[in-house]
């Protein structure tokens, strides 16, 4: 029969496929060999087609065996292996070198600016010079101040100057020079849960470069006007 | 008067989202018209990397806003905490920020991504920081223009100050 006869092809067929694929012989027997199976099942009678399920299946298998083949051989005559120089020649090897050290270079920028602005954040939070850490001190000061707490009064919040979406981080400073000697002036404001201030405070720096407090106040917002003074050395 | 500024904190949350939103988009946009127009064949250049914009941009911008709108969310929550606003809030809140967003890959990966996102905020930052002293190193007056507070009685600059202009 039909089937008998597509079954014991296939059976036949299949070990010399595998053998084609080790030996890395063309795709072309493999095609023929599709081909060949393709016509038979073609002519088989319908019933005999419907029996013969198992052998489809089995066909389909060995048809998408034959392209996986036949494709991978393919590619692997296709690709001509293009023609390698075993030694750079000088001129390429200069090119080379120059190239590495153009990206060497642009690397150690990279790094060299990530550290500067890194740098920068670092000493604005640990230099006792810096307007962050000269905010932060007069803020407890101002939070330990009793007069404040209880014209503010509750928790004592400090913001410094409003920029751009809702950023308020930075206080509004000034560095400015008077006869060789540098002073700061700050303004940062704070709010308690009765009124909001405005703090006012002036560092000047000493013989060995730190600042030190000129005076330190509090001015409350409307209501009366009044100004608490924390401290005044002038 | 800052009497009259109402608070920013609760409503930039929606703010920042919103803005990382439209960078997203507006990145994603850039990049994605780039990379589909180079992986799309010839003839079909300018149709491909619109579909490609269509697909990526918005999704990109979904992620960003989900970041902005955490850090936002992160730093509100850090200024309530502390009762203080400053740079220590932003950097906080971006490692926060990246710890959540990559919680579900495990421990690891969390710290990982927490440090990533506490340098790239220190970063932005330190932009900030350094534009800022740029700017005031360039422009330090020699005379105080800074005016007293009005209340406490005034005390110029000191008595051996010689005034730039001359006496009339």
């Amino acid at each position: 029969m039909a089937l008998f006869r597509v079954l014991a092809r296939l059976l036949h067929s299949s070990p010399r496929l595998s053998e084609c694929s080790k030996a890395g012989e063309t795709s072309f027997f493999l095609v023929h060999l599709e081909k060949r199976a393709l016509r038979d099942v073609s002519k088989l009678p319908r019933s005999a087609a419907r029996l013969s399920t198992e052998a489809k299946e089995k066909r389909s298998k060995v048809t998408r065996k034959n392209q996986e083949h036949g494709s991978v051989l393919n590619e692997l005559m296709n690709v001509k292996e293009k023609p390698r120089p075993t030694q750079l020649t000088v001129g390429a090897k200069v090119v080379q070198a120059g190239k590495d050290f153009t990206y060497l270079l642009v690397v150690l920028g990279g790094f060299a600016v990530a550290g500067f602005l890194l740098w920068s954040v670092g000493s604005e939070f640990f230099s006792s010079n810096s307007p962050q850490t000269v905010y932060s001190k007069a803020l407890k000061r101002v939070r330990l101040d009793p007069h404040v707490v209880e014209a503010l009064g509750g928790p004592i919040s400090g913001h410094g100057e409003l920029r751009g979406r809702g950023r308020r981080r930075e206080p509004l400073h000034q560095e400015y020079v008077v006869e060789g000697v540098t002073y700061m002036r700050m303004k940062f404001y704070v709010k308690g849960s009765l009124r909001s201030g405005t703090v006012q405070l002036d560092m000047k720096k000493n013989e060995r470069g730190k600042y030190e407090l000129r005076f330190l106040f509090v001015e409350l917002d409307g209501g009366p006007m009044r100004t608490i003074v924390i401290e005044d050395n002038r | 008067m800052e009497d009259f500024q109402r608070e920013p904190c609760p409503w930039r949350i929606m703010e920042d989202c919103g803005a990382a939103f439209a960078m997203g988009c507006i990145g994603g946009g850039i990049f994605s018209f780039w990379k589909g127009y180079r992986n799309s064949p010839m003839g079909s250049r300018v149709s491909g990397s619109l579909s490609a914009v269509k697909a990526r941009a918005p999704v990109l911008g979904g992620n960003f806003a989900v970041w902005g709108g955490l850090y936002s969310t992160f730093d509100c929550a850090l200024i309530a905490v502390r009762d203080k606003e400053d740079p220590w809030n932003s950097i906080a809140s971006g490692a926060i920020t990246g710890a959540v967003l990559a919680a579900r890959n495990g421990v690891k990966a969390s710290i990982g991504a927490a440090i990533a996102g506490g340098v790239i905020l220190a970063v932005i930052e330190g932009v900030g920081i350094s534009i800022n002293r740029a700017v005031s190193e360039g422009y330090k007056p020699v005379i105080p223009q800074v005016p007293d507070p009005a209340q406490l009685n005034q005390q110029g600059p000191p008595s051996s100050y010689q005034s730039p202009y001359p006496p009339q």
